[in-house]
């Protein structure tokens, strides 16, 4: 054995004989007796999480319910399909059921009564002749709706094709100025109907070119008389 | 009917009173300072290493009736806490002392210097070694393990364990020639 196996026996021996400070034992003891005293962890961390999570996550799911049930709508009237087709059957069509007036937390969809949904309605059986209508109710005008009826009312010689491509402003400049000719020539007009002006035949003017031509120049042709 | 089957679980306290603490540090203190004396190869580091170990067995001692060898266990822990703490700790903080009370005291002052700076030379070369080759010559010079108890704590076969160890001691002896210590 060489020097150098002798070094690292050396070694390991002095690693294996190495023995700890005396007291060691009773120094864990007393300093382990408190980790002892703490309960076990009966839960998996990410479990011991789970709870409130989900607590919150329900809370959050009924504040969202409850928020989006308390909006204001207006209740709606309809009439579902299933109320429609046993009238179209009937014999008397003029009696119709008065419309459904539902709440509002139930004007999304019309639900479709099971029995109803599978019995097939066909075109012969849904006369649409008799069938209620229910037409929409009325909106406020547009702008464009609002444009055409103010050009209607006061400017009637307006091309409606150029309203889209006027604007608004423009539109009621031209729209005033038209009317203020319109109040300034009244008068003209109410006398222009009392006493009408002779139409003037405008003739049209004279050639006095040719003549004056004819003048100062002496026509070469004409034999003098 | 009903008492007849019930079957009496083992609660809380039942499972608690199986953790008989004085009896596993008693028996295996020592085995996890030298274990971990080994990595960091400083007392006080080591005597801490061995506290967070039996911390563990605390934390988990309901798995404690489901582990098969708690030897093998608790030296796996032991090794896996003492190379954590031992990054944390300078190099020159383990090897001083430790290489230092190798050496005779009655030597003279200059032979004790150069016999302590082989000492050093062959620890930081163990240090170099590869991972496993590493851990098999520490472990095996733990005489309270034996080829097999090293196989189990490397998850080796025992074969493996005597290749590693060979190639261990052939490695480190050319790295010390080479350093100019043989």
């Amino acid at each position: 054995m060489n020097s150098t196996d002798q070094q690292i026996d050396r070694a390991l021996h002095a690693l294996r004989h190495a023995a700890p400070s005396d007291g060691m034992d009773q120094r864990l003891l007393a300093r382990l007796k408190d980790h002892a005293a703490t309960p076990a962890p009966s839960w998996h961390p990410v479990l011991t999480f789970a709870p409130p999570v989900a607590a919150l996550l329900t809370a959050a799911l009924l504040l969202m319910v409850f928020h989006h049930a308390q909006r204001p709508t207006a209740p709606a009237t309809i009439q579902t399909t299933a109320q429609a087709a046993p009238e179209a059957n009937q014999a008397t069509p003029q009696r119709i059921q008065s419309p459904v007036v539902l709440p509002a937390s139930h004007t999304s969809v019309p639900i479709l009564s099971p029995s109803t949904a599978s019995q097939p309605a066909t075109a012969a059986e849904i006369d649409p002749a008799y069938l209620p209508s229910f037409p929409a109710p009325e909106a406020p005008l547009t702008a464009d709706e609002r444009r055409l009826l103010r050009a209607a009312q006061h400017a009637p010689t307006y091309d409606v094709a150029q309203l889209e491509a006027l604007p608004e402003p423009l539109a009621r400049r031209q729209g005033a100025v038209a009317q203020y000719i319109h109040h300034m020539l009244a008068p003209l007009i109410t006398a222009e109907s009392f006493s009408p002006t002779p139409a003037v035949e405008h003739d049209p003017p004279p050639l006095t070119q040719p003549e004056a031509q004819s003048e100062s120049q002496p026509d070469s042709n004409s034999s003098p008389q | 009917m009903i008492e007849e089957l019930h079957l009496p679980l083992p609660g809380i306290r039942t499972i608690e009173a199986t953790l008989d603490l004085p009896g596993l540090v008693a028996t295996y203190s020592t085995l996890i300072f030298r274990v971990a004396h080994s990595v960091v190869r400083n007392r006080a580091e080591a005597e801490d290493v061995v506290q967070d170990t039996f911390v563990r067995v605390i934390e988990h001692r309901r798995k404690l009736p489901s582990i098969r060898d708690l030897r093998v266990w608790l030296v796996r822990i032991a090794w896996n806490l003492a190379l954590d703490r031992r990054r944390r700790i300078r190099p020159e903080q383990m090897d001083d002392l430790f290489a230092a009370s190798l050496v005779s005291t009655h030597l003279p002052a200059d032979q004790a210097l150069s016999e302590t700076q082989q000492a050093q030379a062959v620890f930081c070369e163990m240090d170099r070694l590869p991972k496993l080759e590493r851990q098999a010559l520490l472990l095996s010079a733990l005489e309270e393990l034996d080829t097999a108890e090293i196989a189990r704590i490397l998850g080796k076969s025992d074969s493996a364990v005597r290749a590693l160890l060979h190639r261990a001691r052939t490695r480190l002896r050319e790295r010390l020639k080479k350093a100019g210590y043989a």
